[in-house]
């Protein structure tokens, strides 16, 4: 490369950059929060390693090289966590990834605009509640003694289902109130993809005869390909995570076979025990799994030909 | 112009975050994490501000949420970043391994008559034992909040009680034919069946003392009479103590969903006249100082306190309890203002601050204190402030130098009286062993680690509450108790034994 090209390579990228300028720093604080909180605290995984010590510190205490993983893998207590995680998550990936699309599709077929705009807007709200309240909602909804689902089962003459006390309901508990929760926030990505949809396709379509559930075969789905595929990687990717608030929350003696999951587990014997070494090992191994599933995830995708994450 | 200008303001802003501003008060301030309830207000707080003023330092406290002291307590002491004094609330395997690694200071060879005079008179070598860390010679990193409490009692609704011509129980038998009445005969009067006669409250109480003093068990730590250690559930009388709670559960005596409780929500329940009894660490002054809570529902009600239970045939219960310690303090190793903080420990064991921490300030939070009948009398406001600015929680040791009661609880003397007559009532038919916790012993830590780690402790919460909800069988949960609970806790007996705890 001769000088001059070097140099004009640069002047067009200090040029690049000075006219984007507003936008790159708009994105500092975004980037300020990632490399503060999720790069740097990074460091701390080398706990997993040792046998800490609250004095030492992370940098003082002594390496036990895989002990803590050695007594995880040969834990009872670890493969139960391991397969309830495993199960809830995929569950719950089968049941809730489909509703926000499903819910996209309906939405984007109301044509009055007012309705349109209050329909999305009471399906975002639950989102906004907190676990802690939505929690007491569904104990208050499905209680043995006074709840109203179980009120109206003994009505209809049927016999009081222990939902909030039972190994068998709870999974469905737990995805039903996630759907709740959160499936209205959920469509605001592929409403997006949606939006980005030429009106002058579906003209075309309707121009060939297609009715409206060929134009949202023919036309919408795949207009929003891509972005099912993504979300999807990143679901796949995720499958390792099913939040703690809400399964604490629903957690209890009678469904602890089923309920205990790698948050609330590391949360009882890292936070509350203090073991906090053994805990960072249960959490980088969760992480470590979760990572190979976001890099297969999206291998497979690629492969089919489909957008990817990377 | 305007360059200039914008920059002068900004190294003007610039300096003024990083000017240090000299100060001209010297006073130490100490700060403290302590255990406060939701109640007690830290900001402004002018007991506080006494305190400090009686000891010649600033006191900064920081009060979690109580519910989640212990996570916030096991952050703070892994971010090294400690207070100079702590609450540490746990005399057991994590005290002593906190202790190993050098948080808090050995206080050994301070507890004398010259560095802590007043701690050293008051303590007994009883209490001093539940703070020694055997693995460390027995050294003492951290003083107990002693607590000289009144009786452990069932709190019952008087008033459904009369109404339904029924005497407060004192045996297993008459505790379940209330409770069943409670359930089945409408002791509010509403018309609806809607109550119960108590909730099992297992997070707070699974076994808890004023229950299971009518059955035949003991303390995990204390030997049977030939010097044998079983672990308490695979004793004969645990069975029978499960048996009971099964058959009123199976009767719909107890509040069918007593597992969603993970706090104290029976006492919810029971303000909302829901349950008719509770039993859950409730002492004879709840006795008043529940009044408020369960007036808002209902002002016709009235509370009873009840001696813990007693086996058929005898007259009195045999209940155990650990040397009352109600938690314990301990100073950072690192602090860096030790003589304040060695001081301040010290005083915690005066009358003179824990009247105040527990009275307050006249003007504000009493009128007038009786010092020898431990009570004060108070205007509706100074109620308030004193719900705000004062707590048993507060305390640094809750009792008198003497020993006494701290506080007799009442606003007035007729209440005061009150107190007093149930708390000698129930200390008549109360006979209290006294044994001491292995928890701080070498090798406890690790046995309970093996066996948190092998789903011991998940299963049997879970088999627990099958077998009192009628979901397993008893000999379910016989089986597991003897074949599988049993064993996995055969080598903390014999740690137990070892020590010769309790002989």
């Amino acid at each position: 490369m001769t000088e001059a090209t070097a140099k004009k390579r640069d002047v067009s990228f200090r040029t690049y950059f000075w006219k984007r300028r507003w936008l790159y720093l708009m994105c500092l604080p975004g980037l300020a929060f990632l490399i503060i909180f999720k790069y740097i605290p990074m460091y701390g995984v080398i706990m997993a390693f040792q046998d800490f010590s609250f004095k030492k510190g992370i940098f003082g205490s002594p390496f036990n090289h895989f002990a803590h993983f050695q007594q995880l893998f040969t834990s009872a207590k670890f493969f139960q966590v391991f397969s309830n995680s495993l199960l809830l998550s995929v569950t719950r990936l089968i049941f809730s990834f489909p509703i926000p699309i499903i819910l996209a599709l309906l939405i984007n077929e109301i044509h009055l605009k007012a309705y349109k705009k209050t329909t999305q807007t009471l399906m975002y709200l639950p989102h906004f509640l907190s676990w802690i309240v939505l929690g007491g909602i569904t104990t208050n909804f499905l209680s043995m003694t006074d709840g109203l689902i179980n009120d109206m089962i003994a009505a209809l003459g049927g016999q009081k289902i222990n939902f909030l006390g039972s190994t068998d309901w709870f999974r469905f508990v737990i995805i039903i109130t996630n759907i709740w929760k959160e499936a209205g926030w959920g469509t605001i990505i592929y409403l997006a993809g949606l939006s980005a949809i030429s009106p002058d396709l579906y003209e075309a379509a309707t121009v060939d005869g297609a009715n409206r559930w060929q134009r949202i075969a023919h036309v919408t789905l795949p207009g929003i390909s891509n972005t099912v595929v993504i979300m999807l990687v990143l679901a796949v990717g995720g499958l390792m995570n099913n939040g703690f608030e809400q399964v604490y929350l629903f957690q209890n003696d009678l469904n602890i076979a089923v309920s205990d999951v790698f948050e609330t587990y590391t949360y009882k014997i890292g936070i509350v025990s203090g073991r906090y070494s053994y805990s960072t090992a249960v959490g980088l191994f969760k992480n470590v799994i979760a990572t190979a599933l976001i890099f297969s995830s999206n291998r497979i995708a690629k492969k089919l030909g489909g957008a990817t994450l990377y | 112009m305007k360059k200039f200008l914008a920059t002068v303001l900004c190294l003007a802003f610039v300096l003024s975050l990083t000017t240090a501003v000299a100060s001209a008060d010297d006073t130490v301030t100490l700060t403290m994490l302590q255990r406060l309830p939701a109640s007690y207000v830290v900001e402004d707080n002018p007991v506080i501000e006494a305190w400090g003023e009686l000891l010649g330092v600033k006191i900064e406290i920081e009060a979690p949420p109580i519910s989640s002291y212990g996570d916030r307590r096991n952050i703070i002491l892994a971010s090294g970043d400690l207070p100079d004094i702590i609450y540490v609330g746990d005399t057991g395997s994590s005290y002593a391994q906190w202790a190993a690694d050098g948080l808090f200071l050995d206080l050994t060879d301070y507890l004398n008559e010259e560095s802590m005079p007043n701690a050293f008179r008051v303590l007994t070598d009883l209490e001093l034992n539940s703070v020694k860390v055997a693995a460390l010679d027995d050294h003492i990193f951290s003083l107990p909040r002693v607590q000289t409490k009144p009786m452990d009692t069932i709190l019952y609704r008087k008033d459904w009680l009369d109404k339904l011509g029924l005497d407060v129980p004192t045996t297993p038998a008459e505790f379940t034919a209330v409770m069943e009445a409670f359930t089945t005969q409408d002791p509010d009067g509403n018309g609806v069946d809607d109550t119960y006669g108590f909730a099992v409250n297992l997070p707070m109480g699974a076994a808890h003392r004023v229950i299971t003093s009518a059955f035949d068990m003991r303390p995990s730590e204390v030997p049977d009479a030939d010097g044998n250690y079983q672990v308490m559930e695979a004793q004969e009388g645990y069975m029978d103590y499960l048996d009971w709670l099964r058959d009123m559960y199976m009767a719909s005596s107890i509040d069918p969903e007593f597992y969603l409780i993970t706090n104290y929500e029976d006492r919810d329940e029971f303000h909302a006249g829901k349950i008719g009894a509770i039993y859950a660490n409730t002492v004879v002054e709840h006795y008043i100082t529940e009044l408020s809570e369960t007036a808002w529902v209902d002002k016709n009600f009235e509370l009873v306190a009840g001696a813990p239970l007693h086996k058929e045939g005898e007259d009195v219960a045999n209940v155990y309890y650990n040397p009352q310690i109600w938690g314990n303090y301990a100073i950072n190793a690192d602090t860096e203002h030790l003589e304040e903080a060695i001081v301040f420990l010290d005083a915690g064991y005066t009358d003179a601050v824990n009247e105040l921490l527990m009275f307050g300030v006249e003007g504000v939070t009493y009128t007038t204190f009786d010092h020898d009948g431990h009570f004060s009398i108070k205007t509706d406001e100074q109620l308030a402030n004193w719900q705000k600015y004062c707590a048993t929680y507060a305390t640094i040791n809750y009792q008198c130098e003497d020993k006494g009661l701290l506080i007799a609880n009442g606003n007035t003397e007729e209440e005061v009286a009150l107190f007093n007559e149930a708390n000698d009532a129930i200390a008549a038919l109360t006979n209290r062993v006294t044994f001491l916790s292995g928890g701080s012993l070498p090798g406890v830590a690790e046995e309970n680690t093996k066996i948190t780690d092998a789903g011991i402790s998940d299963k049997f919460g879970e088999l627990r509450t099958k077998y009192i909800c009628g979901q397993i069988d008893r000999d379910e949960m016989v089986s597991f108790l003897q074949n599988e609970y049993a064993p996995a806790y055969a080598n903390l007996e014999a740690i137990y034994a070892a020590n010769d705890m309790n002989r």
